[in-house]
């Protein structure tokens, strides 16, 4: 969080400082790609270096604080992981095998990881019985941490439509977990 | 900025879901390698922008003045130019063409005036020497007046024949009393043939009245010459 020194930061991007934008990837990166882990984006941190450079692009044309500013990178990041599913579902590709819990962010311990992966996997499960939208309204609200206002600019519907999705998200989780049908 | 995750708008379920969540994928900071080349990856793009003078925020269809100065720019505008300065000579050159033309053509028409009067003096002289000629010729008049005439003068005036064509006609009848004489009869030749007839016969009863004074003065001659 920058707080305060937001707009500073804000016009020394503008200015193409290595420094303000190196500050803003640091604050911003975590979320985004912890986002798209649980949503099951493929490559995600390939799609948060892609994300940026489209920020980069589109700051000349951007207005607003720092809540807003955060908003506006997760709308681009959501939407260029939607264009990506949309092409995979064209074109789908082979699992790259070495995909494993490191480059998934492993701690070395295996004991953790596989606890990790079982969380993991059962969490995915849950997520898998939702909607899409439901499914991005959590995520947002509960793991990146918007606020309903940021996730209706997100997802791009009314914040009355973003709590509606939540909390039929929810019910939909309470249901699952009641029927134990994602106990390991 | 405040904290999203308002407790009291979430149910009891929405908060064990959140710790899972939390857990199941925590937090992790980005390797120094990936968050170098992203990094450097994003001042090249913020340096490729700057290079190109931040075209992406500006639509194409509308650059400022200032865009105009880089040499691809220039280049389009000179070609532009050129395109422009070309197809305005060439349509200048056609107009001018066309407007030479026409005015050969407009030198012709007194000349055709001259020669319709000409015709008529003609035309009248030969009322009087013969009337069976005058009536074929005022048949013709009566049935496609305009047509001849226009027929002669259309090709020099081409859009507006009718007009130009009785104008000019007009003029040269007001100029010349023969031809007005000469249009009139054309009327009423071609309204009414009996009256072309009667007057045909009228002129031809004064042609040989003229004959008869011409029988006179030959007659008086010989008296004379008696």
């Amino acid at each position: 969080m920058f707080g305060s020194s937001w707009g500073s930061v804000l016009g020394a991007c503008r200015a193409g400082a290595e420094w303000a934008w190196r500050q803003v990837y640091e604050d911003v990166a975590p979320s985004l790609l912890r986002y798209h882990r649980a949503r099951g984006t493929p490559d995600p941190e390939d799609l948060v270096g892609d994300t940026f450079v489209r920020v980069v692009r589109g700051l000349a044309g951007f207005e607003g604080n720092e809540e807003q500013f955060r908003a506006w990178v997760f709308a681009i990041s959501r939407r260029r992981a939607i264009d990506l599913a949309r092409t995979s579902a064209r074109r789908p590709e082979k699992p790259d095998p070495g995909d494993g819990l490191t480059e998934r962010g492993g701690t070395g311990n295996a004991e953790d990881d596989a606890m990790r992966s079982l969380e993991e996997q059962r969490v995915l499960v849950i997520l898998d019985r939702l909607t899409p939208d439901q499914r991005d309204v959590l995520l947002l609200r509960l793991l990146s941490d918007l606020t309903v206002e940021q996730v209706a600019t997100v997802v791009g519907k009314s914040a009355g439509a973003v709590k509606a999705l939540q909390a039929r998200g929810l019910e939909q989780v309470r249901r699952e977990i009641s029927r134990g049908a994602v106990t390991f | 900025m405040s904290r999203s995750f308002d407790p009291a708008d979430l149910t009891a379920v929405g908060e064990t879901f959140a710790e899972d969540l939390s857990s199941a994928f925590p937090e992790v900071e980005l390797p120094e390698r990936v968050v170098r080349d992203h990094v450097a990856t994003m001042i090249s793009a913020a340096q490729l922008l700057a290079e190109e003078g931040a075209i992406v925020l500006e639509p194409a269809s509308h650059p400022g003045p200032e865009r105009l100065t880089t040499p691809r720019r220039r280049w389009m505008r000179t070609r532009l130019i050129r395109r422009v300065v070309a197809v305005a000579s060439g349509l200048l050159l056609s107009l001018s063409g066309l407007a030479f033309a026409g005015a050969f053509e407009g030198s012709d028409d007194p000349g055709n005036d001259d020669t319709t009067a000409i015709v008529s003096h003609q035309t009248d002289d030969h009322q009087g020497e013969n009337g069976d000629d005058q009536g074929e010729d005022g048949d013709d008049q009566g049935e496609d007046e305009n047509a001849d005439d226009q027929g002669e003068d259309g090709d020099d005036q081409g859009e507006d024949e009718n007009a130009d064509d009785q104008g000019e006609n007009n003029d040269d009848q007001g100029e010349d009393e023969n031809a007005d004489d000469q249009g009139e009869d054309g009327d009423d030749q071609g309204e009414d043939e009996n009256a072309d007839d009667q007057r045909d016969n009228d002129n031809t009863n004064e042609d040989q009245g003229d004959n008869e004074n011409v029988d006179d003065d030959q007659g008086d001659g010989g008296d004379s010459q008696d």
